[in-house]
């Protein structure tokens, strides 16, 4: 089975908790955006499509700047719609190629993002989870052979949700729903762990600007 | 069973590489003028059927047979007209510009055509008959069944994407206009991309 041949970006959200009234995929970390570190991380993924919304000017000027094929989806309904029919939106035409979803403000460490990318040809999907917990996380059971078995806001568990995954476009429906509750019908799915940086807040920026300072590895080289 | 989707492009900057009515325009010495209706047009400060009477006016007074000499040397964005010519069937121009001006790239872009509609004078000049309004086009095209995408880039396409069913704001000469990507589905800049994306429906 090949690995993902489209990626679909949600960056249509407000990251309103920021406060900094930009959107959160143009926050700088480690001299580039967000969005520019996903599509770096993406360079070698021919159809990129990126939903914009919440500033979408600005967005699709920035990612302009990094990459010129991108396919914008526009959802000016952001305000009202999930972060999954954002993603539906983007998955429309596809019907069940398999695409590769991730957050646009999250960074994700590069050896464990080109690791899954690669792990997620292998299976019809690949559900990417990790051990560093964000402020609300969505936690994954997994069972004996690692796959994720339920999701739980909850109930802990050692694995959170980390956003990012690989799966058929079909699986990506317009309901208002998180994208992690749109996948629980299709569980068990096999699991792959990352490291990763979430920013949603203040302190979470601080936090990850700290954090890049003693570890140059999130960073890829140009 | 879902309907089949047909395509509607707009001419100028969207299939063309250039701008056409500049090209004309230069003939009279007159490029900076008419760049400057163009953008006054492009962004809406006049509506295009004022501005294309008096881009006409201006332009009706170089002979026929050399505006279509200019027009048969303008570029098709190749994969565009690879995408037509593949299709023709679905496919549709729809373009506020001059049938008997742009005649030439009929050839180019064997499809159905909707245009501006003028008649050649007793005087051996130009006169313009009828302004195409873009919507009216696309209502004529789904007469037929089916649904639509359009694709264009400037203030003259709103009402042909008002009355579509996918509007795609393509950038692939200049900026397509804040009001036009306001009621986009998708936007994008690459021509390869756009036709990618257009096979999906």
């Amino acid at each position: 089975m090949p690995a993902p041949q489209h990626v679909l970006i949600p960056a249509a959200g407000l990251g309103s908790r920021l406060g900094h009234g930009a959107p959160k995929t143009l926050i700088t970390l480690g001299g580039r955006s967000l969005l520019e570190h996903q599509l770096r991380a993406t360079a070698a993924i021919e159809d990129v499509r990126i939903v914009v919304g919440y500033c979408e000017q600005e967005v699709m000027s920035a990612a302009r700047a990094v990459r010129s094929d991108v396919l914008f989806v526009r959802n000016p309904n952001f305000r009202q719609t999930t972060t999954l029919q954002s993603l539906s939106r983007a998955a429309s035409g596809l019907s069940d190629a398999k695409v590769l979803i991730m957050d646009a403000d999250t960074l994700f460490r590069p050896v464990d993002f080109d690791a899954f990318v690669a792990a997620s040809a292998d299976v019809e999907a690949l559900l990417g989870v990790s051990a560093r917990f964000s402020e609300q996380p969505v936690y994954a059971h997994t069972d004996g052979s690692g796959a994720v078995t339920s999701f739980h806001r909850e109930r802990p568990s050692g694995l959170e949700w980390a956003s990012l995954a690989a799966v058929p476009a079909s699986w990506l429906t317009d309901q208002p729903m998180a994208v992690f509750e749109a996948l629980t019908p299709h569980l068990p799915l096999p699991a792959f762990t990352v490291d990763r940086l979430e920013v949603d807040t203040e302190r979470d920026l601080q936090t990850a600007r700290a954090w890049l300072d003693a570890h140059p590895e999130f960073l890829r080289d140009v | 069973m879902d309907d089949p989707f047909h395509f509607a492009f707009d001419l100028d900057g969207t299939l063309t590489t250039a701008e056409i009515l500049p090209l004309i325009a230069a003939e009279l010495g007159l490029r900076e003028e008419m760049a400057l209706l163009t953008h006054l047009t492009l962004n809406g400060l006049i509506p295009f059927e004022a501005s294309f009477r008096l881009r006409f006016e201006i332009l009706r007074s170089v002979p026929l047979r050399r505006v279509q000499a200019i027009v048969a040397e303008v570029d098709v964005q190749p994969d565009l007209a690879a995408f037509i010519a593949g299709r023709p069937e679905r496919c549709s121009v729809v373009t506020g510009n001059l049938d008997l001006w742009v005649k030439p790239l009929a050839a180019k872009l064997p499809c159905r055509w909707f245009s501006s509609r003028g008649a050649a004078g007793a005087d051996g000049r130009v006169n313009l008959l009828e302004v195409l309004v873009k919507g009216r086009a696309v209502q004529a095209i789904k007469a037929g069944g089916g649904r639509l995408v359009a694709v264009g880039e400037s203030r003259n396409d709103v009402s042909m994407f008002e009355e579509a069913d996918v509007g795609v704001a393509f950038g692939g000469v200049h900026e397509p206009v804040a009001e036009l990507k306001a009621i986009s589905d998708y936007v994008t800049y690459d021509a390869s991309v756009l036709c990618r994306l257009l096979s999906t429906f």
